[in-house]
């Protein structure tokens, strides 16, 4: 988490922002279709994310339990 | 096909980022990023293959004439893990990075930035991986497997190469969801989930196999890692652990792995077929389950990779018979693909040429799949060059020339060039016949009696290994040429149309080639007659 | 000849190619002993198991033929007839659920009559009771032990390790300058697969194997006996064989095990009961001896096993 908000950061305010760049941000942030869907879609992300951690830990677990 | 009024206006103002960093390294763009997956992955490709040059150079003959056995092993094992995790999956994942967006009328990805840092990792990863046949004790050498306790055995190579395939699984598992995500929350309104392009579908049920099944790969060399570097025993049987256990978990995520490496290539297939058949491909709605059962059944056949391995009698059974069955899902989506070309009207452009090759040389995979899954018979297979010959089939003439098929259909929309027709097709068929030179002959090897992962053999296997390797180096020094027509459409060559091919239908053939940098800034209106599966009533 | 001609000849040419390769395995002669040049099909063993198991590939490989033969086939017909250089014009139609359904159906009944045969065959292969002697295998980087356990209900007092033969071994060098050509048994090749002490055992008996490793997982195969078992390190695994023909049978090891997994050989030298019985007595003796020869050299110490 820290490293995603460093690198949002990072990106975001140290390095010059070429016009693509920001037509980019703009249409990502400012059409309201799409900003709804970008709102629905990090629920998703954060759903997988759980279950790609959940999958990885429990399956080291089960290791453990086998023996 | 028009363009939609809000594309005219990114024409004008169709600024790419300047500066080589900005562009590439900091890239927020789909269509950027795409494009260096797919030239990573045709790197990787070159990597990869001049490794299998090399085996197949030992293998020109008995006796040891290149290399030692030691590093004959590494070759094996890098080779496959070049090929199938630089290689192959990029590629798939640059395709449906480039297409995905496209196809839904997206403007990008749902996580732009987390797009860019799951290409980027992979470099690095690469890097490392291959950093390994530089340091003492070489790469790695127990098989791209990694079967305990054979790979804890390597020195420095164990700890760089379990590090490298965490890296590639993260960007794996980021990649997959981003996808997801992408998918279920942007599509332009209208473009309800049974009216997606079949690449999309595939490339759905694609990332979900991916988030279930490579954190288990992470978890197993976990395992491994601790085992040779913590003082566990999860796979060592003097300390309480079992060998058996890590094939257990290694398979589970390995079979679905291999249907991680087809599902995007039937999706791609599924676009190219109808497309140079001008008829809709034949029902849509069951290849969509198909892949999808196709998809659910990987999940529980995984130890049809370990029939030897001394399995009570139970499991023999079962897995044969779920292995059996995955080979009905399977014939359905070759039948509606005859299907599809019957009574159609064809041409044969190189993409549909590399299609149609795939239907045919992918089903022989798939019987040789077939032959596999039962049991007795496996016992004879098992471990021989009849199982190499059998991925190889599915692997190259499968997931390989579906990649190269997309890369043919999608360069126009991609570069704005159509690529030189005629190099297409020498490519094409160069590739299709050295394919089989190289790849049938093994299935004879093994039927005969060679084990897979040998450098050397007797006397008797000679004939076969030496028509092998004269296929390999044809089939090898093909894909140059493939390098070429890449490059050369990149650079220039006759003006691409938006539609570019005379049948092709969906969201993507109405932005203009090459895409703008931007396109679908605003969601665009979806009318069903621009769909290629508008119509539901399947 | 316009470019399509060369397509469709080429489909076509190649669907036959196939069907020509599949029919010429059928009818290739079969090796029952060891590997062949120019071999195409799998052995038909000197076993009841490897016989089995020969069958159960013909069946499927003759049903994949026959279903490569009809979808190839349509699939070249359509190449043919519906092309738009030819002027044919593409139908609209695009589903069937009742030939979905039919060609759902088929494969499952296909695979159900597979299945049958294939199961039983299982259960025999799986079933080790009343065997007439064990015979333990282990599993080393890079070579094979045999103990013969036991023999008719007499401990077996053999126990020995089988190494590549030095002939192979010195040609497989690289820069050896030796032929592989060279290395033969009685005019038959031999190379990298001749042991310096092979495994004798009868035949019409029903033995039963137990096999193991010592430190990675290597895998035991003697292709004409129609099974291969993975020898694992901590792990007992059981198989059996039943010999019905006398001869020499060649094989390797089938699990990648290391730098010399090539170079560790098999050999099972199947001979009558009689003959066993007096190789067995022979070694045995062999062994009291070198066991007597230790004695007196080294006094106190007891006689070693092996």
């Amino acid at each position: 988490m820290r490293c995603w908000l460093m690198a949002t950061r990072f990106t975001e305010k140290e390095l010059p922002r070429s016009p693509s760049r920001e037509r980019g941000i703009k249409i990502m942030s400012e059409s309201e279709t799409i900003q709804r869907q970008r709102a629905a879609a990090m629920r998703t992300v954060w759903i997988l994310a759980g279950v790609a951690l959940l999958v990885y830990f429990g399956f080291i677990a089960s290791g453990v339990m086998a023996r | 096909m028009a363009t939609t009024h809000a594309d005219h206006h990114d024409d004008h103002h169709d600024h790419k980022p300047s500066g080589f960093f900005q562009r590439w390294v900091l890239s927020t763009n789909h269509k950027d990023i795409g494009t260096l997956y797919l030239v990573f992955a045709l790197i990787m490709f070159l990597v990869g293959g001049a490794m299998a040059l090399i085996i197949r150079a030992e293998l020109f003959q008995p006796g040891l004439q290149l290399v030692d056995p030691e590093f004959f092993n590494q070759m094996t094992t890098m080779h496959a893990l070049v090929m199938i995790f630089g290689a192959v999956m990029p590629a798939f994942v640059g395709l449906a990075n480039w297409m995905v967006p496209l196809m839904i009328g997206a403007p990008d990805m749902a996580l732009p930035r987390m797009n860019n840092w799951s290409f980027w990792i992979m470099p690095f990863a690469f890097g490392l991986l291959l950093l390994t046949l530089f340091v003492p004790g070489g790469g790695p050498a127990g098989g791209w497997t990694l079967y305990p306790p054979l790979s804890l055995q390597g020195g420095n190579n164990v700890a760089m190469t379990i590090f490298a395939i965490h890296m590639m699984g993260v960007s794996s598992i980021m990649g997959a969801i981003n996808i997801i995500a992408t998918i279920l929350n942007m599509r332009a309104p209208g473009m309800d989930l049974l009216k997606m392009p079949i690449f999309v579908w595939a490339w759905l049920i694609t990332a979900f196999l991916l988030i279930a099944v490579m954190p288990v790969l992470a978890g197993a060399v976990t395992m491994l890692l601790t085992d040779k570097f913590f003082l566990t025993s999860f796979f060592n049987a003097a300390g309480g652990g079992d060998p058996v256990m890590f094939q257990h978990i290694f398979w589970f995520f390995g079979h679905p792995e291999v249907y991680i490496m087809i599902l995007p290539a039937f999706g791609v297939v599924s676009e190219i077929i109808p497309t140079f058949a001008r008829k809709p491909l034949f029902g849509y709605q069951a290849m969509v389950y198909a892949t999808a059962s196709i998809a659910f059944l990987s999940f529980i056949v995984w130890a049809h990779h370990m029939f030897t391995v001394g399995m009570p009698m139970g499991g023999e059974l079962f897995f044969m018979y779920a292995t059996m069955l995955i080979a009905v899902p399977t014939g359905v989506k070759v039948f509606n693909w005859v299907s599809t070309i019957w009574k159609g009207s064809m041409t044969f452009e190189t993409p549909m040429l590399f299609a149609l090759g795939f239907v045919v040389l992918f089903t022989i995979g798939g019987f040789s799949g077939l032959m596999l899954a039962i049991v007795p018979a496996d016992f004879q297979y098992h471990d021989t060059y009849f199982v190499v010959a059998h991925f190889h089939y599915v692997l190259v003439t499968g997931a390989v020339f579906s990649i190269m098929a997309a890369a043919y259909f999608w360069l126009p929309k991609w570069t704005g060039h159509m690529y030189n027709e005629t190099l297409g097709k020498w490519h094409f068929w160069l590739s299709a016949i050295s394919v089989n030179v190289l790849f049938f002959p093994q299935h004879f090897l093994g039927l005969a009696g060679m084990p897979r992962r040998i450098p050397d053999y007797n006397v008797a296997f000679a004939d076969f290994n030496m028509i092998s390797t004269i296929g390999g180096f044809a089939f090898g020094f093909s894909q140059l040429l493939f390098v070429y027509i890449v490059w050369q459409t990149a650079r220039g060559g006759q003006k691409a149309t938006a539609g570019v091919w005379e049948g092709a239908k969906g969201l993507e053939w109405t932005v203009p080639s090459p895409a703008p940098h931007h396109t679908f800034s605003t969601p665009p209106v979806i009318d069903d007659a621009m769909l290629a599966h508008g119509n539901t009533v399947h | 000849m316009n470019r399509f001609n060369r397509d469709d000849g080429m489909k076509q040419s190649f669907g036959i190619k196939v069907a020509l390769s599949l029919g010429l395995l059928l009818m290739s002669a079969m090796a029952w002993g060891n590997p062949e040049p120019w071999q195409l099909n799998m052995t038909e063993g000197v076993t009841q198991s490897a016989a089995e198991v020969h069958n159960l590939h013909m069946i499927i490989l003759w049903i994949c033929v026959v279903i490569g033969l009809i979808v190839f086939g349509a699939m070249a017909i359509a190449i043919v007839r519906f092309r738009k250089s030819k002027g044919a014009v593409a139908a609209t139609w695009s589903h069937n659920t009742t030939a979905e359904i039919i060609w759902t159906v088929i494969p499952v009944l296909i695979l159900l009559a597979v299945a049958w045969p294939a199961t039983s065959t299982i259960f025999r292969m799986a079933d080790t009771t009343e065997s007439e002697m064990t015979v333990k295998i282990t599993g080393y980087q890079w070579m094979w032990r045999y103990e013969i356990v036991n023999y008719k209900g007499q401990d077996g007092q053999l126990n020995f390790v089988s190494r590549l033969d030095r002939d192979s071994d010195q040609t497989r060098q690289r820069g050896s300058g030796k032929n592989p050509a060279d290395v033969q048994v009685d005019g038959e090749n031999v190379y990298l697969l001749n042991v310096d002490r092979p495994l004798v055992l009868p035949t019409d008996t029903k033995i039963r194997f137990v096999i193991t490793a010592d430190d990675v997982i290597h895998s035991w195969w003697v292709p004409v006996l129609g099974w291969k078992q993975d020898a694992i390190p901590g792990v007992i695994n059981e198989s059996w064989t039943l010999i019905q023909k006398p001869g020499v049978y060649r094989g390797q090891c089938a699990e990648l095990c290391g730098k010399d997994h090539g170079f560790m050989p098999i050999v099972v030298e199947a001979v009558p009961p009689a003959e066993f019985e007096q190789w067995l007595a022979a070694e045995q003796l062999k062994l009291d001896d070198a066991a007597r020869t230790a004695q007196n050299t080294a006094s106190g110490t007891s006689p070693a096993k092996g």
